[in-house]
């Protein structure tokens, strides 16, 4: 017995791989990203722009939620490095060359700034530290846990010495090259930070989400000074000569501001979307990158800028632009995931040759881009997979996206109440038709025989979802009867219920998803007991008790229907697989939180790890349905053990 | 392959030395058995000639003097994929006839009904129910059945009858297709599986059991959702997840057949693999497989209907789900004609399907022949 148990058990390993490697192929050629449905326009197709006034916030978690989604199937790691990217001289259009990555920073780059010099790079990350790398990008210290939020903006002062540095949650912090910790701090209105910029070693000024620019002491971090004129909010800000500042936002607008009049000097229209990034070079000569996929480069006049040079190819939002300090070379980094290089009049020079991921900014470092973002390494698609079955393995299937609640605690809550209904379904089906069938048999082509049998298959051609509209339309239905709810498990107010009016509530909602989940099963089942019964009626051994002189009832219960049970009882199997499928339709009906709502919900959600979660879960739990039958088989009949 | 049709032509056809005439012969005496092939076959014809029998344009007309075939349109609408072929044949005509075409220009503006009652139309043949199943009654929103509506309009004023009609469609088309995809993927993979034994076997026999595994009606829900709603891929999907039952059945009767001598003959005479598999083993080990068509049939009409009513049907294809899912929006509104006649239909077709199966099962099975 325990042998055959064992090989059962063996025989089952390739059989749950293939499960898992099912799974994931499923998944992975899944089209589509999982959000798009929740977010509307411009998340999916890679065209769209987003609508407009939807804030820098919304685009980030959904790319967040994108890359979580390849995380979760393995397909990417997270790499979190800066990249510095150097021009192909020489070859027309050539892709760009990649020369290296940083030390390993405590996460995604956010933000990045290169001293006058050249000789150090600032980068703030995404958990709120600041990095100081040198000119060949190796990082020389580093400052954590100052920031509380990821690191949006970063600025060094025209000195060299002085640092600032701006985070998502709107707080500024000032430090000294040398310092062990900031200088200064001013904590923020909870708006991040778009941009920073040095007036003089003195004074910062940074651009709030909140539509507010400020003008910040170095060494108290107190403001002394701000601009409200854009609506909405500030991504952008550029220093120009002579103490004046451009700055850019969300209002399509770019403003020329001197530091000494409350009011804009001067304002640009003519973009289409919302400015993202403001670069000047030495002459004067401004880029913008801006959300409707485009860079403009102004050219410098002596009254302001003249007419913009647009240029186009990236096909996402551009995020980030940088300018040589000739004016001749422009870079640009967008959530395309690709960073391009321009000449002044727009022709496109180069592009990074694979996708580094989403670019958040870019700075010059000579004639090097240096780019900070969130930078992702393709993963070789079997390791992806042993990571998938790994994590399988140790039931860690991720978070929900649209709940970010982990899937095992939603499973969890969702798996006893699909199991409750079913072994009580199960059970009434097996109360139920065993004496059919039995009867059925015992009676053989009498009238109860022909007459059961012709309802029962009836029965079994009625569609569920009909027979449960039809019973939500009769008994719970204001036009008709009343009689029972036509949702849920509990009333309004279960906590308050004693025990047993709590579970009469329960039986009373029970009633007709149940009468749902059986009428199809007694069918089948009295069938197959039918059949057994009459084939175990027909034995040699019946004859003999019957001959014997045994009582009829002792016959057909003791000698009879044990060996027909031994077939009964394995149908149990064959009921699991359609616990969870069939629940789909039973739950979705009568808004029951079980397993079947829950992928049907996950489904139309486009809820990845929760899909992947349920259909192993349910296969796994089939297979362990059909072990356990055949246990059972080798428990109930002997003759199994000498097969084995 | 159509349980009805199918079956049928086996039978006339005299193939088997016998044996399906003595299924016929068997199947004959059970009248249950025939009365549901007749309305599988009723199905499967009002399936064939809906346009004929709902539609919004006459069978047949006579306008100012030249004679129409206008429903004709709606088969090359629904059947030709190609825009223009589509074309050619609209503006085919024979001698004094006018071309198929859609003619609403020559109407002046009105529909065809409403062009009957002009005196430009000489006569028509009309189709009993002179409403196509996407046809706008804006005048009849959510209508009980009534003398224009026989069995009522759904919420965009739609003819529940002519929807009816046209559901038979997407219902035969997708049994009958799924069923087929599904019976060669199992007919081949089994005799595969049965015939070459060893590792064959094992590796394909495990893929089975890694297919039975998962639950199906979920992963149907999956796959659909995750495709363009189309009922092409509705049916692909059935068929490609469905093949399971019948490779057990077909590798089983391989495996008798496989050590038979008449099989063990054919080997020795060194006749090609393909020539045994399917010339000498496939039309014995495929009987039981005529037994799983009809109720696999059933069992996929079963899977469409769930699947439009949970919303994921075609939604250029009326089906007969779709209709019972409004009922259940409307459940309020006590609109209950939505629910219970397309109910019916699915209820009648699943019953005389499963009928077929159990009368042909009992036709086939050699202890209960009389």
């Amino acid at each position: 017995m325990i042998r055959y148990v064992l090989k059962r058990l063996l025989t089952m390993i390739p059989t749950l791989l293939g499960i898992t490697v099912i799974t994931f192929i499923i998944i992975n050629l899944a089209p589509g990203d999982p959000v798009a449905a929740q977010f509307g326009a411009g998340a999916g197709g890679g065209g769209s722009a987003q609508a407009e006034g939807s804030g820098q916030g919304d685009q980030d978690r959904l790319a967040d939620t994108i890359k979580a989604k390849k995380q979760l199937l393995g397909m990417l790691s997270e790499d979190a490095s800066a990249q510095a990217w150097t021009p192909n001289t020489g070859a027309e259009l050539a892709p760009l060359t990649w020369p290296g990555r940083s030390s390993e920073l405590p996460q995604w780059a956010r933000s990045v700034a290169v001293s006058e010099d050249g000789s150090k790079v600032y980068v703030g990350t995404k958990d709120g530290s600041v990095v100081a790398l040198d000119a060949s990008l190796a990082e020389v210290g580093r400052w954590t846990g100052h920031h509380p939020a990821s690191v949006s903006a970063i600025a060094i002062s025209p000195s060299g010495q002085r640092i600032a540095s701006g985070d998502e949650r709107g707080n500024l912090r000032t430090w000294s090259v040398d310092g062990n910790g900031p200088v200064a701090t001013a904590e923020g209105d909870g708006k991040p930070l778009g941009d920073l910029f040095f007036a003089d070693d003195d004074q910062v000024v940074t651009a709030s989400n909140s539509g507010i620019i400020r003008v910040h002491r170095f060494e108290t971090g107190q403001f002394i000074k701000e601009f409200a004129h854009h609506i909405g909010a500030v991504y952008a800000l550029e220093e120009a000569a002579d103490g004046r500042f451009w700055s850019g936002g969300i209002d399509k607008k770019l403003r020329l501001w001197s530091l000494d009049s409350a009011t804009p000097l001067q304002i640009i229209e003519g973009h289409g979307q919302a400015i993202t990034d403001i670069e000047a070079a030495a002459d004067g000569t401004l880029v913008t990158g801006c959300d409707d996929r485009k860079i403009r480069l102004w050219p410098a006049t002596p009254d302001g800028v003249g007419e913009p040079v647009v240029f186009e190819g990236h096909f996402k939002q551009v995020s980030a632009v940088a300018i040589s300090d000739d004016g001749q070379t422009v870079w640009s980094g967008s959530r395309d995931e690709s960073v391009r290089q321009w000449s002044r009049d727009g022709v496109q020079l180069g592009q990074s040759p694979e996708n580094p991921g989403q670019i958040r900014d870019l700075a010059m470092l000579g004639d090097q881009a240096i780019a900070a973002g969130d930078f992702w390494r393709k993963v070789p698609i079997y390791s992806q997979y042993f990571s998938w079955l790994y994590r399988t393995a140790t039931l860690d299937f991720g978070r929900s996206f649209v709940d970010d609640e982990p899937v095992i605690d939603m499973i969890g809550r969702a798996l006893p109440v699909t199991i409750g209904l079913n072994v009580l379904a199960i059970g009434i089906i097996y109360l139920c038709s065993i004496p059919l069938g039995i009867y059925a048999a015992v009676g053989r082509g009498g009238t109860f025989d022909n007459v059961s049998s012709f309802i029962l298959f009836m029965l079994f051609s009625v569609p569920n979802f009909w027979l449960a509209t039809i019973l939500i339309m009769t008994f719970s239905s204001e036009r008709n009867l009343t009689w029972f709810p036509s949702g849920g498990l509990h009333g309004t107010d279960p906590w308050s219920m004693t025990y047993l009016e709590w579970l009469g509530d329960w039986g009373w909602h029970l009633v007709l998803p149940i009468i749902v989940m059986v009428y199809g099963g007694f069918a089948s089942l009295s069938r197959y007991v039918r059949t057994s019964m009459l084939e175990a009626l027909s034995q040699d051994y019946i004859r003999t008790a019957r001959a014997k002189g045994l009582a009829e009832r002792v016959v057909v219960f003791k000698h009879a229907l044990r060996n027909a049970l031994i077939t009964i009882v394995t149908l149990v199997a064959n009921l699991l697989p359609r616990m969870i499928g069939g629940s789909v339709i039973v739950e979705y009906i009568f808004s029951i939180n079980g397993m079947g709502k829950l992928g049907f919900d996950a489904i139309l959600s486009r809820d990845y790890p929760l899909i992947m979660a349920i259909t192993t879960f349910s296969a796994v739990l089939t297979l362990a349905g059909i072990l356990i039958s055949d246990i059972l088989y080798g428990v109930v009949d002997p003759r199994v053990k000498v097969d084995a | 392959m159509s349980g009805g049709g199918g079956g049928a032509s086996e039978l006339t056809g005299g193939e088997g030395q016998g044996y399906w005439a003595i299924v016929w012969v068997q199947l004959k005496k059970d009248m249950a058995g025939m009365m549901g092939l007749c309305v599988a076959a009723l199905l499967f014809f009002t399936a064939v000639g809906a346009p004929l029998i709902a539609n919004d344009r006459p069978i047949v007309c006579s306008y100012k003097g030249n004679i129409s075939a206008p429903a004709m349109v709606s088969y090359v609408d629904t059947w030709v994929p190609w825009r223009s072929l589509q074309f050619q044949l609209k503006s085919f005509k024979v001698g004094d006839t006018l071309p198929l075409g859609d003619h609403y220009e020559e109407l002046e503006g009105l529909t065809w009904l409403e062009a009957d009652e002009t005196e430009a139309m000489d006569w028509a043949v009309w189709p009993p129910i002179p409403w196509s199943p996407n046809q706008f009654d804006k005048n009849a929103l959510k209508e009980r059945p009534s003398d224009a509506h026989w069995l009522g309009t759904d919420n965009q004023g739609r003819d529940v009858l002519a929807r009816m009609v046209h559901g038979t469609v997407v219902a035969m088309l997708v049994g009958i297709i799924s069923m087929s995809i599904a019976g060669s993927i199992g007919i081949t993979l089994g005799l595969i599986a049965g015939y070459f034994g060893g590792w064959i076997d094992i590796i394909l026999s495990r893929i089975t059991e890694i297919v039975m595994c998962f639950p199906r009606f979920f992963l149907v829900i999956a796959v659909i959702a995750f495709l363009p709603p189309s009922i092409v891929n509705i049916m692909l999907v059935i068929g490609f997840l469905g093949w399971t039952g019948i490779f057990r059945l077909v590798r089983g009767e391989t495996l008798v057949c496989r050590s038979l001598d008449y099989v063990q003959a054919a080997r020795a005479m060194g006749l090609p693999t393909h020539r045994i598999l399917f010339k000498h083993i496939m039309p014995n080990a495929v009987s039981p497989v005529f037994v799983a068509v009809p109720f696999g049939i059933a069992a996929a009409v079963l899977m469409e209907t769930s699947l439009s009513f949970l919303g994921f049907g075609d939604p250029a294809a009326p089906s007969w789900g779709e209709i019972v899912s409004q009922g259940r929006t409307y459940v309020s509104q006590g609109l209950w004609h939505l629910t219970i006649f397309p109910g019916i239909a699915i209820f009648v077709t699943l019953t005389s399907f499963n009928l077929f199966g159990q009368g042909l099962r009992d036709a086939m099975d050699p202890k209960l022949r009389q």
